[in-house]
């Protein structure tokens, strides 16, 4: 696996360097009501691993990755992996920036980055499988499609608890944030499948 | 030994399928997979790889049941050079270096870094840059450069000059200089075939024609050329493929099987192909 993420880590680097700097500028900046950090960290973890598929896809690097002394699950695990450490890369500029330009972590700002990492855990654990299955160029369809109906459900969660008097809070994140993070391992299981599935 | 053994190989895709291909390679030789354009020859080595699922049929590769866990450690020894190279296209052959060194146990740097050279291939040069010989030469460096017993290479000459491809195949015949190592080598390029290999296999519409040694095929086969009528008067089994035209006839016979008196002209393994794949296969 570490050939896998050495070499996502190497196209990544001389691909989208621009990506990596202007995710770590949004994710530092003040956040000025528009939450535009915690979308930058939510970009970090879906759009950049969904890019690393189209690359690999352009290259056709899949069929010689099938070649290689790689099992299945390696090469799935390793691009959760790399979308995990993506997500936490943001995630640290963000705490960096909540040091240096917002004094210290309001737990506002907490719970905003808690339940964008849910919506992006829960996000990915339902699209990677599909991304295994079509590849980025097929899937793309259907990713706007999944990304509508989870903002859908987002939008009426939200509401449902707005009515209900539920303010966001720590007992309201923690929980999501384990829910997001078992989808998220149990997709890894669905994708190996939805992978050797794939039509080559 | 033998490198690789296929036994009832079955792979049905929408509007083609894979029948039943069987046969047993030797180690330490070198088999060509020859076949048109679509003939099943790179579905066969993904098979022989196990990188797609099958519908019927059992592989042994190395001594190892290709679907067996272990397989994975057997994939270490076994090098693959497909149609296009397949590497991202901002790595440099000395990135791809060390990318390959975690993904290979037995990864031989020096080795690696002996064919770039031989290869005359830059090291800080992107993949996207290079030219289409240079892309396949840094792809049979790297699957030269793990120490692989068994090296599976799909076209891995169409499509370059034929300096770059002699170039290509001296490579080739030095790696079966050492009497375990064994190549699969698939290409429409008949001439290449010939020049080095030991065995031949002939797919054709997703079947295998025949599966013979070379030098066997060579002394079997011959070219028969004359009238229509006299090739009417040949023992229907002696004769393999015909072409009749208004200027003459010509046919593929078995030399064994014709009567003394009759003139047959060496052939080579071109026209062998062509015969068969003109009588529609229909002979093995």
């Amino acid at each position: 696996m570490k050939a896998l993420l050495y070499k996502d880590l190497l196209v990544l680097w001389k691909q989208m360097k621009f990506v990596v700097f202007m995710v770590a500028i949004f994710c530092m900046m003040p956040d000025t009501g528009l939450s535009l950090n915690t979308f930058f960290v939510a970009y970090a973890g879906m759009i950049v691993p969904i890019t690393l598929f189209a690359y690999d896809e352009r290259a056709k690097w899949d069929s010689l990755a099938a070649m290689m002394p790689f099992s299945t699950r390696d090469i799935v695990l390793s691009r959760y992996v790399f979308s995990w450490l993506a997500t936490a890369y943001a995630v640290l500029c963000y705490f960096i920036g909540q040091l240096f330009f917002e004094s210290g972590f309001p737990g506002e700002a907490l719970i905003t980055l808690g339940l964008t990492l849910t919506l992006l855990l829960v996000v990915q654990a339902f699209y990677f499988p599909i991304l295994f299955r079509l590849g980025a160029e097929k899937g793309r369809l259907v990713m706007m499609l999944v990304i509508i109906g989870i903002m859908v459900v987002a939008f009426l969660g939200a509401a449902v608890l707005d009515k209900l008097a539920v303010a966001p809070s720590p007992s309201v994140t923690l929980p999501g944030l384990v829910i997001g993070a078992v989808l998220s391992l149990a997709s890894v299981k669905v994708s190996v499948k939805q992978y050797e599935q794939r039509v080559w | 030994m033998n490198a690789i053994q296929c036994r009832g190989l079955t792979k049905a895709y929408k509007d083609f399928t894979l029948e039943d291909i069987t046969f047993d390679l030797p180690a330490g030789t070198i088999l060509g997979l020859v076949g048109e354009n679509g003939a099943g020859k790179s579905t066969t080595l993904k098979l022989l790889m196990d990188a797609i699922p099958r519908d019927g049929g059992q592989i042994t590769v190395l001594g190892t049941d290709n679907q067996s866990p272990d397989f994975i450690r057997t994939k270490e020894d076994i090098g693959v050079v497909l149609d296009e190279a397949c590497f991202p296209e901002v790595i440099t052959p000395k990135e791809l270096g060390k990318v390959m060194g975690y993904a290979y146990q037995n990864w031989d740097q020096a080795q690696y870094e002996g064919y770039l050279s031989r290869f005359r291939l830059p090291l800080d040069k992107k993949f996207k840059d290079f030219s289409k010989g240079m892309k396949m030469k840094l792809a049979i460096a790297v699957a030269l450069s793990h120490r692989a017993k068994l090296l599976l290479l799909d076209e891995a000459t169409s499509g370059l000059d034929p300096m770059v491809r002699d170039e290509i195949l001296d490579v080739f015949n030095d790696f079966t200089r050492n009497e375990e190592n064994t190549v699969v080598f698939s290409s429409h390029i008949v001439s290449d075939l010939e020049k080095i290999c030991d065995y031949i296999a002939f797919l054709h519409h997703g079947k295998l024609v025949l599966f013979e040694e070379k030098d066997r095929l060579l002394e079997e086969y011959a070219i028969l050329k004359g009238t229509a009528q006299q090739l009417e008067e040949l023992d229907p089994d002696a004769v393999a493929g015909k072409k009749v035209t208004p200027y003459g006839a010509q046919a593929l016979v078995r030399r064994s099987l014709i009567p003394a008196g009759f003139v047959t002209e060496h052939t080579n393994l071109e026209d062998i192909i062509l015969f068969l794949a003109q009588e529609g296969g229909s002979d093995r």
